[in-house]
């Protein structure tokens, strides 16, 4: 039996707006199994980004858990445990990629090992590794502007998953991409999380991006309204786009 | 590869060059300005001492009595001041106004030792015995002496030793007799049967000793000494103040732009950088991490600027100088450079710098990591409410204290910090409602402007936030511009006005003797007149002390004899007498004392000290009241003509004469011919006067001008730096725009309209705000305020000339560039 890595209990999130209250996020529970590939969907406003910046400690809960490997902290929040916590437990990726432009790929795979204060033969070593898996050597020392997108965000990946974070977020990562390179991205974050045996959080509004999921929650208005558990047959894309299809003609 | 935090920075540093070197420039000209500044205090303080031991050589204390104390040093007093700590030397001497026999005058008189002390205080090199004298050179001129010379002072022949150079106070000469200080003790002892010892004392005060401290110490001895310290000699001291006042005045004002500048820069710089940083905090780097990769780049920034500042401000100081000292003609050479006190100023104010730095610094290590950061700009200022409530309780505390200082007169702190207070509460507020102002605007100009600058202006409401830096330093470098050249034109002008005051006409000659001199006035006049390049003369006696009888009460009143009919058509005199025995009464006499035109009076004249009584009595009657006599109006009352038969005049000299000239310079040299024929007649000149005035005012000017040339550069670089940067953020914008409707050069009119519309702000707003400020500060001491328009005129077409010239063509690149590449791009 698989280990649950995370553990969402109750999480709410409200915001205070001028026409008062807002609950993007209500009273939601999940769990994240080690090397799960969980997707997320739903429509804007549904609470997809609130629960991502939650599970990131970028924003505090209203009321709820957050457990990583079964322990709850509730000063993870606070900062500078925020930041530890990030740097331990969660790889970004992004949609816009979010690559520093004055960096080449390597010192961008680079980063967050520098940002541990890694030694540099580690550091050296490790991004070696990275760009032999993400097919980049030959692009080591060019810079972000001088890549496609899709290398582009090989490089996020890359960077996401160097210091081997147990949870992967990531957001819209092929909302930038083309179809064939949109492909070729998940089938590498498959292939890396079969290698690092890791668990993803995948934010889209694109069925084709959930069937590589192990399972699928659909987001409506702040709560889990429907969830699917893939099968890995072809009817897989079927039942997401139906359930989406359900959940776009509900009212807002 | 990077491997360190310092590594990451740096990558940052050097891929932004340009940023990179423009917040270097920044630094370095806001630190060359305070250099500039400060040097410049220091300079003036160096001056000071400079002139302080011209006038007074070595002397650091002057010890005595006053005259009217009647009291002196004795032989005890003199040793006490001897014995006391710190007092390096002493030299004594005695005060007095002896008369000169050939002059028939009294002369300020010194005795003096032939000590060192002596000699510096009062400029002479030879040993003065006791049947010598010497005398500055007016003096001997005078006396037609040269060394060798005999003269008689109070009935005492003396040889002529040494002729002094003239030592000028406050614009005027100072005519002095030395005599030898024992002789003058015999000369004493003999007049009044005391042995004294002297008047006072000159103290040279030794090294490391605190004069003031010792001031007290001989205040202690005697609580009735007088003890005059040379450093605070009221003239040089006020003219030094002055100087001060306006270069802190300046210097605070060239700060608070300095630091907006920096400040804004770095911003700017830090602007760049968010996302960056953002995605940094993302990855796991800590608020100190980001931090320090700040505070690393601001230190590279703010060392380099440093640097170049010192070299900066000393080639400035080297060579630009001279330039503009060329270039408005005027002399420069007075100013040098302190390299140590400059380097002491660069590293203050790189620390002060960096500590501004800190606070970007500071609020860029709070950034969220980027997934959550807000992707709207914030448009809005925050705490508006604060804002507006500090912004309208600075005002109104600032009129508080501004009318307790005008009711109080002796509180002009009050009214300095209310200005200030008024100054900055206005800088709070002025973003928040402006806005507002710009929608009033727009509903007024959109007929006038046309419908592109229209939508272009509506455009920049909501980017006020953003551009208000740009409004803010260009306003406060008008405020700059007017509150500093008004404050040296209003002291030019009161110079002036004080000069031209005392000139009724373009030539004025006094008599320096006007109680022996026997220049008759129609004598005088004559020669005078009989000069080529004179038009009109006329002339006035000294003024004295007569009585009139046969009213309630015996009235006593000033007159003086004067040209009646002469000044009358020379425009002196408002109106004249039918015959010469009526007199001009002043309108404040006559209603003082209800006198009307016709009426007679008793006068008593030439009052005989020995006899104790008025020598000349008569009958004349008001020929004519008028507002104003001829300078100086205020101490006399009553004009008589010299040809009046009532009285005989002749117990009265010539004062004063008022020339009329077709060409100055010729009557000058003509007029000084005459001095062979009266000695004692000076020659006035108001073109050479206020010529002396505009060399004295040409520093304050230069240096004013050296500090604006400066302040517009950095102000301009600061400004074209934001709006450029402003600009290429809404390439995207620019682009919608030509997609939907606009042509490239519509893009030049929408890009300038906005940068018209920020400097025509910032320039209305910095005048307006100058002249409140300007006349606030003036409350201080009131009186008029002379503005100089041509310099404030200059200043505001040079700011928009130079966005001009810059931005039209960076306008016009952006209008031309390819559509579908602008709107792919990401120009944060």
């Amino acid at each position: 039996m698989s280990k649950t890595i995370l553990s969402i209990e109750d999480l709410s999130k409200t915001y205070q707006t001028a026409g008062g209250l807002v609950s993007a996020l209500d009273h939601v529970s999940f769990q994240l199994q080690e090397g799960e590939l969980l997707a997320v969907m739903g429509t804007s406003g549904s609470g997809k980004s609130t629960l991502l910046n939650l599970i990131g400690a970028m924003d505090e809960p209203t009321t709820g858990v957050i457990k990583v490997n079964g322990i709850y902290d509730k000063t993870m929040f606070k900062e500078p445990k925020a930041t530890i916590y990030r740097r331990e437990n969660i790889g970004f990726i992004f949609q816009s990629f979010n690559l520093l432009k004055d960096l080449s790929v390597e010192e961008n795979i680079a980063l967050p090992l520098i940002l541990k204060g890694e030694k540099d033969g580690v550091v050296k070593e490790k991004v070696s590794k990275m760009l032999k898996i993400i097919g980049l050597e030959e692009w080591r020392t060019h810079r972000p502007v001088e890549l496609s997108g899709g290398q582009q965000q090989r490089v996020a990946i890359g960077r996401a998953l160097i210091t081997s974070p147990p949870i992967i977020l990531a957001d819209e990562l092929t909302g930038n991409l083309d179809f064939n390179t949109s492909t070729d991205i998940l089938q590498t974050l498959l292939k890396m999380k079969e290698a690092f045996n890791q668990s993803i959080i995948i934010v889209t509004h694109d069925p084709s991006v959930a069937t590589y999921a192990d399972r699928v929650l659909f987001f409506h208005d702040g709560k889990i309204v429907d969830e699917y558990t893939c099968t890995e047959e072809t009817e897989d894309m079927n039942a997401i786009l139906q359930k989406f299809q359900r959940i776009l003609e509900r009212p807002a | 590869m990077i491997d360190s935090i310092q590594a990451i920075a740096s990558r940052f540093f050097r891929r932004n060059k340009l940023i990179a070197f423009t917040s270097i420039i920044g630094v370095m000209i806001s630190i060359t300005l305070i250099i500039t500044m400060v040097v410049f205090v220091t300079d003036a303080k160096r001056s000071l001492v400079e002139e302080v031991e011209k006038m007074y050589g070595k002397m650091d204390l002057a010890v005595g009595y006053n005259p009217e104390q009647n009291l002196f040093i004795d032989e005890k007093l003199s040793g006490m001041i001897n014995s006391l700590e710190g007092v390096e030397e002493t030299s004594e001497a005695f005060l007095a106004h002896y008369f000169i026999d050939d002059l028939q005058e009294r002369f300020y008189t010194v005795g003096v030792e032939d000590d060192s002390l002596a000699k510096s205080r009062y400029h002479f090199r030879e040993t003065i015995h006791a049947d010598e004298v010497s005398l500055n050179n007016a003096l001997a001129t005078l006396l037609h002496t040269t060394p060798g010379d005999q003269i008689t002072v109070e009935g005492n022949d003396y040889t002529v030793k040494e002729i002094l150079p003239d030592l000028e106070e406050a614009g005027q000469v100072t005519d002095i007799l030395l005599i030898n200080r024992q002789a003058m003790a015999e000369q004493e002892f003999e007049k009044t049967g005391n042995k004294k010892q002297s008047d006072y004392m000159m103290v040279e005060v030794s090294e490391h000793v605190d004069v003031y401290e010792l001031a007290q110490t001989l205040k202690k001895i005697d609580p009735e000494l007088r003890v005059d310290i040379a450093v605070e000699d009221e003239f040089l001291k006020s003219n030094l103040d002055l100087q001060l006042q306006f270069v802190i005045g300046l210097s605070v004002l060239v700060i608070l732009i300095t630091a907006l500048f920096i400040i804004s820069n770095f911003e700017l710089f830090l602007y760049k950088y968010k996302h960056e940083l953002a995605i940094l905090r993302s990855l796991g780097a800590t608020k100190r991490q980001v931090f320090s990769i700040i505070l690393y780049q601001s230190a590279i920034i703010n060392v380099i600027g440093g640097i170049s500042a010192l070299l900066f401000s000393f080639i400035a100081y080297r060579y630009l100088q001279s330039f503009l000292g060329k270039l408005f003609d005027v002399a420069t050479d007075t100013l040098t450079y302190n390299f140590p006190v400059a380097i002491v100023v660069a590293l203050i104010s790189i620390v002060c710098i960096q500590a501004f730095m800190l606070i970007p610094a500071y609020r860029s290590s709070r950034l969220l990591p980027v997934t959550i950061m807000q992707e709207n700009e914030e448009l809005g200022f925050s705490h508006t409410l604060i804002r507006k409530k500090s912004g309208f309780i600075g005002i109104i505390l600032s009129g508080f204290l501004i009318v307790f200082g005008v009711i109080f007169s002796e509180l002009p702190a009050f009214i300095l910090v209310g200005s200030i207070g008024f100054l900055l509460s206005c800088i709070i507020l002025f973003p928040l409602y402006l806005p507002k102002v710009m929608e009033k605007m727009l509903l007024i100009m959109r007929r006038v402007i046309g419908n592109i600058s229209f939508i272009s202006l509506k455009n920049t409401i909501p980017q006020v936030r953003k551009n208000t830096f740009i409004v803010l330093i260009i306003s406060a470098m008008m405020i700059i511009v007017v509150f500093g050249s008004t404050f040296i034109q209003t002291i030019q002008q009161t110079d002036i006005n004080y000069i031209k005051e005392q000139y009724e006409t373009e030539i004025v000659l006094t008599n320096k003797l006007t109680k022996s001199s026997t220049i008759r006035a129609d004598e005088l006049r004559e020669e005078v007149s009989r000069l080529s390049t004179i038009t009109h003369v006329s002339t006035q006696s000294s003024q004295d002390n007569g009585m009139i009888e046969g009213m309630q009460e015996n009235v006593y009143f000033d007159y003086s004899f004067a040209d009646i009919s002469a000044m009358n058509e020379q425009g002196l005199l408002e109106t004249t007498v039918n015959n010469p025995n009526e007199v001009i009464v002043k309108e404040s006499f006559a209603k003082e004392h209800g006198l009307q035109i016709g009426d007679t009076l008793h006068l008593n004249m030439d009052y005989d000290n020995n006899q104790y009584k008025f020598l000349q009595r008569g009958e004349v009657v008001i020929g004519n009241i008028v507002k104003a006599f001829p300078y100086p109006n205020e101490i006399r009352d009553i004009f008589i003509d010299w040809e009046t038969g009532v009285f005989d005049p002749d117990f009265k000299t010539v004062e004063q004469a008022f020339v009329d000239v077709t060409d100055p310079e010729l009557a000058i040299t003509e007029l000084e011919g005459i001095k062979s024929i009266y000695p004692e007649i000076q020659v006035n000149s108001l073109e050479k006067s206020l010529q002396q005035s505009k060399q004295m005012s040409s520093q304050r000017w230069v240096i004013f001008i050296i500090v604006l040339v400066v302040i517009l550069l950095s102000v301009m670089f600061g400004v074209i730096n934001t709006l450029i940067n402003n600009i290429h953020a809404k390439r995207k914008e620019f682009a919608v725009m030509r997609v939907v409707y606009l042509k490239p050069k519509n893009i030049i009119q929408v890009i300038m309209t906005q940068v018209t519309t920020y400097i025509a702000l910032g320039v209305a707003v910095g005048i307006v705000l100058g002249f409140i400020f300007t006349y606030l500060i003036s409350l201080v001491d009131p009186g008029i305020l002379s503005f100089n328009y041509t310099i404030i005129a200059i200043m505001a077409i040079a700011i928009f000339v130079i966005a001009y010239i810059v931005l039209v063509p960076v306008a016009n690149r952006l209008g031309k560039l390819n559509i579908s590449t602008e709107l792919m791009q990401d120009h944060k």
